[in-house]
C-alpha cells in the first residue's frame, strides 16, 4: 500500500514538474533569445570609439575625485600595510609549526601582496551604491542618461579602484618585493595573470550588480549583500588561500564563482598553473561571465516593470 | 501629429499596509496586504513640437509620476506613452539621448567634481560633437551666468549656482525635450528670474519643447503659454494660459491709500480684504458694480492720495480652483470639472 502511494505522489509530482517545465519554458525560451540579442547590442557598445572615450573620462573623473582625499589614502595605506604584515606574521608561524606540502614562506608572502593589490582592484561598492540610490530616488538620474548602468557603475568602480592601487598598492608592493626579496614571474605568465584577473573584476562586479538588482524587487538589499560579502570573503581565498582548505572544500570553491576572482588568479602569478590548468581557468571565467550576465539580464527583464522610483 | 502623446495612462502603487497590532502583523509576514494607489489615472493629453507647457497640480497630484513615465523611467501600468515618435521606457537609451530632465530635489552633478569636468564627462556620454559643445557651453555659461564658480567642486556651490549648473548639464546635447520637476524650489528671486529668463530664450533660439512642473505660479505666467491642471492622477484642466487668466477676470483689486477717510467703503459687490492705516484694499466683482459708482464713491468717502487697479495673478486663481469645493481638505482639487 505504501509503495503504491509512493509511486502516486511521485507521478503527481512528475506531472506537475511536466506542466510547470511546459508553461515556463516558452517564456524562458523567449527571455534567454532576447537576452542574447541585447547581448549583441551591448557589445558594440562598449567597443564603439565614442563609448569608450566616455568611459575613458569617466575613470579619470572618478581618479581625480580620490585624489582629493589625499589623507585618506595615507590612512589607508598604513592600515593595508599593517594587513598584510600581519598576515606575513600569521603564515610564518603557521609554517613554523608544520609546513604545507609545496608551500613555502616565499610563496605565502606573494600570495598576501598580490592578494592585496587584487583586492584593491576588486572593492566595489556597486550594490551598496545601487541600494542607496534607489533608496534615496537618486536612481532616477541614472535612468535618464544614454549609458548602461551597468557598466557606467563599473567603469566608475574602476577608475576608483585603479586610483587606490596605482598610488598605494604599487608602493606597497614595491617595498614589499625589495623587503622580502620576492621574485616576479615572467612577462607571459604576468599576462596571463591579468586576463585572468580582468576576468575576475568583470565576474565579481557582476554579481555586485545583480545583488544590487534585487533591490528593486525586495526594497532592501542589506542582508542578501552581506550573504554574498560573506560567500567572497570565505570562498574567494582572498585572505586565506585555498590550498588551507581541505580537499572536498577546495572542489567546493571549484563550483562557486568567488574563487575565479581572486584565488586562480593570484595562483596563475605564483606559477602554480600549468598551460592546460589556466586555459582551463579562463575558460570557467568566461562561462561564469556569461552565465551572470544572462541572470542579470532575467532579472533586469523581471523587475522592469515593477520598478518604483521613490521620492517626488 | 502631436510630438508628446500621452494615451489612457495609468500607474499604480501597491503600498504595504502597516497593520495594527502583533498579531496581525505576524500573520502579514505569510500574507502581505498591499493597497493600491493610483498615482495616475487614466491621463491622456498631448503636446506640440515647440510648446512650453506648465503641468500643476496639488502636491501628491501625480506630476512627479508623470514625468517619471515621460522620461523612461518607469513605466505605466496601463496606457501608452511616445515622445517623438518612441516608447520611452522600451528604447529607454535612445529616449534619454534626446531629452533634457531637471528634478528640483535631486542633484545630477557630482559632488566632487568641478563643473568643468562633468562637461566633459557628460560631452562624451551624449556623444555631442566638439563645435556644438563650445558653443553650447559658451551660451549657457553666458546666459546664467556661471563663470566665477565654473572650476570649484560643485559641493561648495550655492543651491542657485547648482540649479542653474543643473540646467547647463541637461541643455548641453540640445535636447528635443526638456523636463524640469520643480526646478526654481527654494531659489531667490533673482536667481528664479535669470532661469526664467533663460528658458525662455533656450525655447525661442531652439524650438525646445519644455514641460515644466512647479508650485511657484509666476514661474508659469513667465515661461509657458499652456496649462495642465491635474489632481489624484486625472486631469482637470487643460488651456492656454491666457484663457486661464481671463476666468478671473471678473473681479479685481482697488489698492486706495488716502490721508483722510470719513467710513470705510461699503457696497454689495465690493469688499474690504485689507486694511493698514492710511491704506485699504478692496476686492471689487465687476459684474456688481461699475468702475463709475466705484470711483465716485471712493472720492466722496476719501482724500485719496493714490489709487491702483490691479488684475488677480495666477497665483489666486489657481488657489480658488484648488480650494473652492467646501469641505474638502485644503489643497486638494475638487473632483468635478
Ligand atoms: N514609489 C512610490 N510608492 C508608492 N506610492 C507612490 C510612489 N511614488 C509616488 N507615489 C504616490 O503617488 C502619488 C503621486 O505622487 P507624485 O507624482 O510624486 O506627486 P506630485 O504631483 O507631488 O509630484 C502620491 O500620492 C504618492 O504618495
Ligand atoms: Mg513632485
Amino acid at each position: 500500500m505504501n509503495k503504491n502511494r509512493l509511486k502516486q505522489i511521485l507521478q503527481t509530482g512528475n506531472t506537475m514538474l511536466q506542466y510547470l517545465f511546459l508553461s515556463y519554458r516558452e517564456k524562458f525560451v523567449q527571455n534567454i533569445k532576447k537576452a542574447v540579442t541585447d547581448y549583441d547590442k551591448m557589445v558594440p557598445d562598449i567597443l564603439n570609439k565614442g563609448r569608450k572615450e566616455m568611459y575613458w573620462v569617466l575613470m579619470k573623473c572618478c581618479f581625480r575625485q580620490q585624489i582629493q582625499y589625499k589623507w585618506n589614502l595615507l590612512f589607508q595605506m598604513i592600515g593595508d600595510w599593517l594587513g598584510i604584515y600581519i598576515k606575513i606574521c600569521i603564515w610564518q608561524a603557521i609554517l613554523n609549526a608544520g609546513g604545507i606540502k609545496n608551500i613555502n614562506f616565499e610563496m605565502m608572502v606573494s600570495y598576501s601582496v598580490i592578494a592585496a593589490m587584487v583586492n584593491g582592484l576588486l572593492y566595489s561598492r556597486i550594490a551598496e551604491e545601487l541600494a542607496d540610490r534607489f533608496r534615496t530616488g537618486m536612481i532616477a538620474i541614472d535612468f535618464i542618461r544614454p549609458i548602461s548602468l551597468k557598466w557606467y557603475y563599473f567603469f566608475g568602480q574602476l577608475g576608483e579602484n585603479l586610483y587606490h592601487v596605482l598610488f598605494e598598492g604599487f608602493f606597497i608592493a614595491a617595498v614589499s618585493f625589495l623587503l622580502w626579496k620576492l621574485s616576479v614571474p615572467g612577462p607571459e605568465t604576468v599576462l596571463i595573470f591579468l586576463i585572468s584577473l580582468c576576468f575576475g573584476i568583470i565576474i565579481l562586479f557582476s554579481i555586485q550588480y545583480a545583488i544590487g538588482l534585487l533591490v528593486f524587487w525586495m526594497k532592501d538589499g542589506t542582508y542578501t549583500r552581506m550573504i554574498a560579502d560573506a560567500l567572497f570573503l570565505l570562498f574567494s581565498g582572498i585572505d586565506i588561500p585555498l590550498w588551507f582548505y581541505p580537499d572536498w572544500l577546495k572542489s567546493f570553491c571549484d563550483f562557486l564563482p568567488f574563487s575565479y576572482v581572486a584565488y586562480k588568479p593570484i595562483a596563475i602569478w605564483l606559477g602554480m598553473m600549468e598551460a592546460k590548468q589556466w586555459q582551463k581557468i579562463l575558460l570557467i571565467q568566461l562561462f561564469w561571465v556569461l552565465v551572470l550576465f544572462i541572470v542579470e539580464r532575467l532579472i533586469w527583464k523581471r523587475i522592469q516593470s515593477s520598478i518604483e522610483i521613490q521620492g517626488g | 501629429m502631436s510630438y508628446i502623446t500621452v494615451d489612457h495612462v495609468t500607474r499604480e502603487f501597491k503600498s504595504f499596509k502597516r497593520p495594527k497590532g502583533l498579531k496581525n502583523a505576524l500573520t502579514t509576514l505569510l500574507k502581505r496586504n498591499y493597497e493600491v494607489k493610483k498615482a495616475v489615472d487614466d491621463l491622456s493629453f498631448t503636446v506640440d513640437k515647440g510648446e512650453l507647457v506648465g503641468y500643476i497640480g496639488p502636491n501628491g497630484a501625480g506630476k512627479s509620476t508623470t514625468i517619471k513615465m515621460l522620461t523612461g523611467i518607469i513605466t505605466p501600468t496601463c496606457g501608452t506613452i511616445k515622445t517623438g515618435g518612441i516608447i520611452p521606457w522600451e528604447n529607454r537609451k535612445e529616449n534619454a539621448r534626446h531629452i533634457g530632465v531637471v528634478f528640483g530635489q535631486r542633484s545630477q552633478l557630482n559632488w566632487d567634481l568641478p563643473m568643468e569636468d562633468t562637461f566633459e564627462l557628460y560631452r562624451r556620454m551624449y556623444r555631442t560633437e566638439e563645435i556644438k559643445f563650445r558653443k553650447n557651453t559658451e551660451m549657457f555659461t553666458e546666459l546664467l551666468e556661471m563663470q566665477p564658480f565654473l572650476n570649484k567642486p560643485v559641493r561648495q556651490l550655492s543651491l542657485g549656482q547648482k540649479m542653474r549648473a543643473e540646467l547647463a548639464i541637461a541643455l548641453l546635447h540640445d535636447p528635443e525635450i526638456l523636463y524640469l520637476d520643480e526646478p526654481t524650489i527654494g531659489l531667490d528671486v533673482v536667481v528664479k528670474d535669470k532661469i526664467r529668463k533663460f528658458v525662455r530664450e533656450l525655447n525661442r533660439e531652439k524650438k525646445t519643447t519644455v514641460i515644466l512642473t512647479t508650485h511657484d505660479m509666476a514661474d508659469i505666467e513667465e515661461i509657458c503659454d499652456r496649462i495642465i491642471m491635474i489632481d489624484h492622477g486625472t486631469l482637470m484642466l487643460d488651456q492656454s494660459v491666457a484663457l486661464f487668466k481671463s476666468q478671473g477676470a471678473d473681479q479685481y483689486y482697488a489698492e486706495v491709500s488716502f490721508r483722510y477717510c470719513k467710513e470705510p467703503l461699503f457696497l454689495d459687490g465690493v469688499e474690504l480684504i485689507k486694511e493698514l492705516p492710511f491704506c485699504h484694499t478692496y476686492r471689487i466683482n465687476h459684474r456688481l458694480v461699475s468702475v463709475n459708482v466705484l470711483l465716485s464713491r471712493i472720492s466722496e468717502l476719501f482724500e485719496v492720495t493714490d489709487i491702483t487697479i490691479k488684475k488677480p495673478e495666477i497665483d489666486e486663481i489657481v488657489r480658488k480652483i484648488y480650494t473652492s469645493q467646501p469641505g474638502e481638505t485644503s489643497g486638494q482639487l475638487l473632483y468635478t470639472k
